[in-house]
C-alpha cells in the first residue's frame, strides 16, 4: 500500500511522514507538491490513500479531488489542513473525501482516522 | 460585502491558537510577553493574505536564530544549518497553520492564500491602507516572536 502526501511545504511533507510512522503507519509513501504534480503521481502509479492540503499553487486539494472523481477514480482521499469550518468539512465530504484532519495534529489523531481507512 | 473589524480583536483566539500549535507541534511553551523584541537584523517574515469578505493579512516574523530553532523543533531534527531552506518553510507553514486555523473565527467568507517569506536586513513590511487590529508578542524558550493581523482598509488606488 502507498500512500501519497501532498502539500507544497517541505516541512508539512516531512512531519505528516513522521507522523505517520510515530502513529504505526509503515506503509510506502510517495510525495508531491501541488495538485498537478499529484494527479500525475496517481495517473502512473499505484497509489492506495492520498493525505492533502488545501491550499496549494497550480492546482489545490479540492480541484484534484474533483478532476479524480471527475476521472471515475474512486482512490481514497483526506485533507490535511490547517483550515477546518463547517463549510469546508461539507464541501470536502461533498466532493468525495473521507476525513479532514486539521494542522496542528498528533500522532493520536493521525492513529484514531486512519486506522479505519487503512 | 467586507466587514472591518474593531481594533484590539481576536487577542484571546490568537493566544489560543499559537500555544496550542505551539506545544502539539514543536513541543514548546508560548506565553504572551509584555513587548514586542527590538527588530534588529536577521529577521524573517512569513506573510499570509486573508481576502473574500475580509481582507487583510497575517504577519509572522521573528529573528533567524531563533526561526532556526523553530525549524529543529518542528521537524525534530537538529540537523539544520543556518542556511537551510527548512528554516523558512518552518516559518511559512507556522504562519499558515495560524491562518489557518484564525480563519475560522473571523467573518464567515474569508478565503487564505499561499504564505510569502521575506527575509533579510533592515527591511518594513507595509500593507497599503492596512490597519493593525492584532498585535502580540510571545515568549519561547528560543527567544520572542511577534504576530500581526493587519487589516486592509483602503486599496490600492483608492482616493482619500
Amino acid at each position: 500500500m502507498t500512500i501519497l502526501i501532498v502539500d507544497d511545504s517541505k516541512a508539512m511533507r516531512m512531519i505528516v511522514r513522521r507522523t505517520l510512522h510515530q502513529a504505526g503507519f509503515h506503509h510506502e509513501l510517495a510525495e508531491a507538491s501541488n495538485g498537478a504534480e499529484a494527479l500525475k503521481a496517481i495517473q502512473s502509479g499505484q497509489i492506495d490513500l492520498v493525505l492533502c492540503d488545501w491550499n496549494m499553487p497550480e492546482m489545490n486539494g479540492l480541484d484534484l479531488l474533483q478532476k479524480l472523481r471527475s476521472e471515475g477514480r474512486e482512490i481514497k482521499f483526506g485533507f490535511v489542513t490547517s483550515e477546518s469550518s463547517s463549510d469546508m468539512q461539507a464541501t470536502a465530504k461533498d466532493a468525495g473525501a473521507l476525513f479532514l484532519i486539521t494542522k496542528p495534529f498528533t500522532p493520536d489523531i493521525f492513529r484514531d482516522v486512519l486506522q479505519s481507512v487503512l | 460585502m467586507e466587514t472591518q473589524i474593531v481594533e484590539n480583536s481576536y487577542q484571546a483566539e490568537v493566544d489560543q491558537i499559537v500555544a496550542n500549535l505551539f506545544l502539539t507541534m514543536l513541543g514548546m511553551e508560548v506565553s504572551p510577553a509584555l513587548e514586542s523584541p527590538p527588530r534588529g537584523d536577521d529577521i524573517i517574515t512569513s506573510v499570509m493574505p486573508f481576502a473574500g469578505t475580509w481582507k487583510g493579512h497575517l504577519v509572522l516574523e521573528c529573528h533567524w536564530p531563533e526561526a532556526r530553532c523553530f525549524a529543529k523543533r518542528f521537524l525534530q531534527s537538529e540537523d539544520i544549518d543556518e542556511f537551510s531552506e527548512d528554516i523558512p518553510s518552518t516559518v511559512a507553514e507556522l504562519a499558515n497553520i495560524i491562518a489557518g486555523n484564525l480563519k475560522g473565527v473571523l467573518p464567515a467568507g474569508v478565503s487564505i492564500g499561499t504564505p510569502s517569506i521575506i527575509e533579510g536586513k533592515n527591511y518594513t513590511i507595509r500593507v497599503w491602507g492596512g490597519k493593525t487590529i492584532c498585535h502580540r508578542a510571545f515568549v519561547t524558550d528560543a527567544g520572542t516572536f511577534v504576530l500581526r493581523l493587519i487589516e486592509e482598509r483602503e486599496q490600492m488606488g483608492d482616493k482619500q
